[in-house]
């Protein structure tokens, strides 16, 4: 690569497209020397932890699902699960299965929009799902068919999938009928020709040929594939309960964003679909792990572009694992309950779930019933770190290239990690005068 | 009624009531219409959707065949536009419609030109305006439901919870002619 030794490159873009939020990525390059690679993120902080605190504990699921339109049923289960583990309050077995079917309903609902709509259009060379729709309608009508069934899960569980309205501590305020059930049971079990037609399409496309190992992250259970609880885990080696996640997140600030990045054990560390099957394949349905076979996932897969393909994999395995779950809620008969009761007005806890991009923290402290202290660690925050790690190693390699194809390659490796900026945003930059 | 706001007619979808399994509920799929509150209460005049809807709630002329959305984003739109089987989509939005503050404007998506703030529709997804349905639809040829918009000018949009009185005083009569557009003369509310 003599041309790339000397060469100078210059990239600022500014608005990165088909991602949630705002970033732009920076780029200098000085006679082949790469002087600065950044993930900028300049999305104003939100203050949520600050409105959490003083709140109502039965508001708060309510308060935190307004930090993401996409991740909303993930962020209000976490919280829930925060304030339940704070106040000692024990779920019934219905409400579990509830809240593991809603959570695979968000992660479809997400996963189906990030790889149809956000990353196919790379792969097929075109710009948008709009020209998309134009050469390939059949595509886009499959996604939007999906996508609807995926929402309808959430809608029939909690009411809705934005700012999800059913769910309580302990409970529900609102439960699925058995012709919901039944309706969604038969939906998915035909929505199973779909998915094979999403593992085949993702079989016939080529993602970029990049390898870099890290830690990668993710809750991890005994006996299932984990979106919910569970412990923290990582790859290098370790677990840790989630009252530890501090250990693990490391959070600290840099100057180029205004969300905080995160470390480990490493200098960054992975979260998401392909951080979840780095640590969990064991833990697939066996239809998922079939798919993870013929697309070409391995035992320890260390491309971030192929976080979109561990996405397709999930994809199969809530399809699965909804049918499962509807079938056992069907099979125990749905019935109302009252909520679990607190057992005690005081005490502090974490909620963990994984949301499609991520590991996502609560951590609440609750005095007499007020939420007096809160800490929300989003997935994307822990990712960025990761993410320019990867952009450090990827530019280099790919300097001899043009402006304009550098800037593609790693728009394509941000918009892998499918990140969803506006949630992490969360410091604010004090000019003193 | 002002002049600049007639009301159009009387979708035929609505003369046929429906039984309903659910009564409001943006879950159900057998609402004819949802009407969207766009906008957030706590920028001032851009709450003006929710208030609409939150008197419409109470209204006991609201047909049971009306879902209401009041999540006041628009990233829904491209679910619950192409996706799901509604007949008539009416959204409620504080708009720059080239009025006085508080006046209104109803129009539907065939009356209008709309521009979308990035001339090459490179969306994102993750919020979608109409704009972008609009492109996909087209480039699908699907059909869409009837798309009404009501646009009120607002006086002041900030970080302020609530709306300014210009705006506040235009909420019955969107309301009422919303109501009006809902049931037709020999099948009235009263």
């Amino acid at each position: 690569m003599a041309a790339s030794n000397q060469k100078n490159v210059r990239i600022d873009l500014h608005h990165l497209t088909r991602v949630e939020g705002h970033g732009n990525i920076v780029i200098n390059a000085s006679k082949g020397v790469l002087e600065q690679c950044d993930l900028e993120i300049v999305e104003a902080p939100r203050f949520f932890e600050a409105m959490l605190r003083g709140l109502p504990y039965e508001q708060a699921s309510h308060l935190a699902s307004r930090i993401c339109g996409i991740c909303a049923v993930t962020h209000a289960t976490a919280s829930l699960r925060a304030v339940e583990n704070a106040l000692g309050v024990q779920n019934s077995p219905q409400t579990s299965l509830l809240r593991l079917l809603n959570l695979y309903g968000e992660i479809l609902d997400s996963h189906i929009l990030h790889v149809y709509m956000l990353v196919a259009p790379d792969l097929l060379g075109v710009g948008s799902v709009i020209p998309l729709a134009k050469s390939a309608p059949e595509v886009v009508l499959r996604a939007l068919r999906m996508k609807k069934l995926a929402g309808d899960i959430c809608g029939f569980v909690c009411g809705r999938h934005t700012h999800p309205i059913g769910m309580m501590v302990g409970g529900f305020t609102h439960l699925p009928t058995e012709e919901q059930l039944i309706n969604l049971d038969e939906r998915l079990q035909d929505t199973r020709q779909d998915v094979d037609a999403t593992v085949e399409l993702f079989q016939s496309l080529t993602l970029p040929d990049f390898e870099r190992d890290t830690e990668y992250i993710a809750l991890r259970k005994d006996d299932e594939y984990c979106f919910m609880d569970g412990e923290i885990t990582s790859t290098d080696g370790g677990s840790w309960p989630l009252e530890l996640y501090r250990e693990v997140t490391n959070e600290f600030q840099v100057a180029h964003s205004t969300a905080k990045h995160a470390r480990h054990q490493r200098q960054s560390y992975m979260v998401g679909a392909l951080a979840r099957y780095n640590i969990n394949q064991d833990k697939l349905h066996p239809k998922a792990r079939s798919a993870a076979n013929a697309l070409d996932l391995g035992t320890k897969t260390t491309n971030p572009y192929m976080n979109t393909t561990a996405q397709v994999v999930e994809i199969v395995h809530c399809v699965e694992e909804s049918i499962q779950t509807i079938q056992r809620l069907l099979e125990n008969g749905i019935k109302p309950e009252e909520p679990a009761k607190p057992s005690r007005i005081s005490g502090g806890g974490v909620g963990a779930c994984e949301a499609p991009r991520g590991t996502l923290f609560h951590n609440y402290v609750i005095k007499n019933e007020i939420i007096s202290d809160a800490n929300c660690v989003i997935p994307t925050a822990q990712n960025l770190a990761n993410i320019e790690a990867d952009m450090q190693v990827l530019v280099p390699s790919i300097l001899d290239r043009t402006s304009d194809e550098i800037s593609q390659q790693v728009e394509m490796l941000v918009r892998a990690y499918d990140p969803c900026i506006s949630c992490s945003a969360h410091t604010l930059e004090v000019t003193f005068v | 009624m002002s002049d600049l706001h007639p009301v159009m007619g009387f979708p035929d979808a609505l003369k046929e009531k429906s039984s309903l399994q659910s009564y409001h509920d943006p879950a159900s799929i057998t609402s004819d219409t949802l009407i969207i509150a766009l906008g957030n209460p706590l920028c001032g005049d851009d709450g003006l959707g929710v208030a609409v809807l939150k008197t419409l709630e109470k209204s006991e002329c609201l047909p049971k065949n009306v879902a209401l959305q009041f999540d006041g984003s628009l990233g829904n739109l491209l679910d619950v536009i192409l996706t799901h089987n509604y007949r008539t989509v009416i959204i409620v939005d504080s708009a720059f419609v080239q009025r006085s503050p508080g006046e209104w404007v109803r129009f539907t998506l065939q009356e209008v030109i709309l521009k979308s703030g990035n001339p090459n529709i490179n969306i994102s997804m993750h919020n979608t305006g109409l704009v972008e349905v609009l492109a996909l639809s087209t480039a699908l040829n699907v059909e869409l439901p009837e798309i009404v918009v009501y646009g009120v000018q607002p006086m002041e949009v900030k970080w302020f919870y609530g709306l300014s009185n210009a705006v506040k005083m235009a909420v019955p009569g969107i309301c009422t002619s919303i109501l009006e557009e809902l049931w037709d003369e020999r099948d009235s509310c009263e």
